[in-house]
């Protein structure tokens, strides 16, 4: 569904590329979390899906269509819904309910067929009761929730986060992640850039990245064996892996499929 | 003040806040015309008389009017003192040898203050019943044929939206460097005017760089979710003009008919 070719990109004005030979693939249907450490390219990866940024060198595919083509532009940004770090600087109108249909009014759909968009994208983000707030009386939380059912009134296929929960509270963070994880659950392709290890477990697979450099790419219980690496890319895996391999060094056995709480409690109970 | 986006709107739900906002500034453009008819202090009943009509429909408190008015006393009060001083007339009230009160003075001093309350009464009608989303569509809407000799209709609209959007947003935002400013040991209450309007510069200048940072981050959202401009747009609301519109602009010509026919009589 979305091709990354040998993605070659350097900003203007920069020494070193922010993002050097990236070949990825993600189908359809798939969870992706891409994790690295600030200036790892993640974000930049992430705005390449939607055309924001276009290759220096190589080529990003989107659902068939070439970002590199102005032409395609609006038919990609379509398909991909992006929602961006700061819940505030997403949202462009006074009103929830209005806000929501800015997407939608922007390809010109008839005003009836809004209405419906506009309704069932708040109804699937849990934001019905809201719809004639002013945004700004609205938590964090909200906020971003709002500004995802934004983006789904455009029934995208491919929902990017870019650090989407980066600005808020444990609460807000927990009530988005539930927000995606039911979208994805309806067949929504995600790609999550996250600085939060906690939130790749359920993921499907992870991407982690270095310097521009895609260094490890595997399902969670594939990436989280590789400790090591890990730190190299100076990320820290979540709590439950570090008890776990604290365990493993004083010489319990644990399998490495053990990474959410209850799994790991179920594993140490029958060695006490 | 958090509730600025509103404006002075007073929500509810009569014959007059329903009326299409297209309507509501054509009354408005009608109503100053009328009132700038009227060249004697009698025939101000005509514009009076409806507003206080649309004041009786519109079922908003008396005590809005006033508070819209509050602003220009002074004016109104400074103006009323000069047009006494300055205007001739023939029945002298009073000589004081340097300078006579009379009649005309006094008349016309009253016509040119009633003119403005009823102006500024009549505006604050509009912008006290049409919500301001409600206006920047009509005002949208209403621009509209302009856009054939390139005058941006669209993107006007979209900045007043914006505005209106971000004004809560970047009060918080100040209020959060004044603090931070604050805590660092910035004095912005003593001194005299020029220390005061000085000490806002620790303010204004990370609020500048920070409203930079908004709007790119905005525009990158926006075009993320397809925005290209006013070309090929839908609205989710429409603007829906009524009979009842047609009713009150036609009830407004009438008022204009009337003072027209009574100004050609005397």
């Amino acid at each position: 569904m979305i091709q990354f070719d040998n993605v070659t990109f350097q900003y203007e004005k920069a020494n070193v590329p922010a993002l050097s030979e990236i070949t990825l693939k993600i189908n359809q249907g798939e969870f992706v979390a891409v994790v690295g450490h600030n200036g790892s390219g993640k974000s930049t990866l992430a705005k390449h899906i939607n055309g924001l940024i276009v290759p220096t060198s190589g080529t990003v595919t989107v659902c068939g269509l070439r970002t590199d083509n102005e032409d395609n532009l609006l038919k990609i940004r379509q398909n991909v819904g992006m929602a961006f770090q700061n819940p505030d600087n997403q949202l462009v109108t006074t009103v929830v309910e209005e806000d929501v249909a800015f997407g939608p009014e922007n390809l010109g759909i008839a005003p009836d067929e809004i209405r419906l968009r506009v309704d069932e994208a708040l109804a699937s983000v849990g934001m019905s009761d809201y719809a004639k707030n002013a945004v700004h009386h609205l938590s964090g939380g909200q906020k971003q929730r709002i500004a995802i059912a934004g983006i789904l009134a455009l029934k995208p296929k491919i929902l990017v986060l870019d650090e989407a929960s980066a600005m808020l509270d444990p609460s807000g963070r927990t009530e988005l992640l539930q927000t995606v994880r039911k979208l994805h659950a309806a067949g929504m392709t995600v790609i999550m850039v996250t600085q939060y290890m906690e939130e790749t477990i359920d993921c499907d697979r992870i991407v982690v990245m270095k310097s521009g450099r895609i260094v490890l790419t595997g399902t969670p219980v594939e990436v989280f064996k590789e400790t090591d690496l890990l730190s190299e890319s100076n990320l820290v895996p979540p709590e439950t892996v570090v008890i776990r391999d604290s365990l493993r060094k004083l010489g319990f056995k644990l399998s490495d499929s053990v990474l959410h709480a209850d799994q790991l409690a179920e594993a140490i109970c029958p060695l006490l | 003040m958090r509730d600025i986006t509103l404006g002075q709107y007073v929500a509810g739900d009569s014959v007059i806040h329903k009326l299409d906002p297209r309507t509501k500034i054509a009354m408005m453009i009608l109503y100053i015309v009328m009132t700038f008819l009227v060249r004697q202090i009698w025939f101000m009943t005509i514009p009076l008389a409806y507003l206080i009509i649309e004041l009786l429909l519109s079922r908003i408190s008396l005590r809005y009017i006033f508070i819209s008015l509050k602003p220009i006393r002074f004016l109104l009060i400074l103006m009323f003192i000069l047009n006494l001083f300055f205007t001739s007339g023939e029945h002298v009230w009073l000589d004081l040898g340097f300078w006579k009160l009379t009649g005309e003075a006094f008349l016309q001093s009253c016509f040119l203050s009633v003119r403005i309350v009823l102006l500024v009464a009549g505006a604050s009608m509009l912008t006290l019943t049409t919500s301001p989303i409600a206006l920047t569509d009509g005002i949208e809407k209403l621009l509209a044929p302009l856009k054939v000799i390139h005058f941006p209709a669209h993107e006007l609209a979209m900045m007043m939206t914006i505005a209106l959007r971000f004004v809560p947003t970047l009060m918080d935002e100040s209020e959060k460097i004044r603090n931070a400013q604050m805590s660092r040991g910035a004095d912005f209450e003593s001194g005299n005017i020029v220390k005061r309007v000085k000490s806002m510069i620790p303010i204004l200048i990370p609020l500048f760089v920070s409203s930079f940072r908004k709007a790119d981050e905005l525009a990158t959202a926006m075009e993320s979710r397809c925005y290209h401009g006013g070309d090929g747009r839908t609205r989710m609301h429409q603007l829906r003009f009524r009979k009842e519109d047609l009713f009150a602009i036609l009830i407004t010509l009438l008022f204009i008919a009337a003072l027209v026919a009574i100004l050609i009589w005397f």
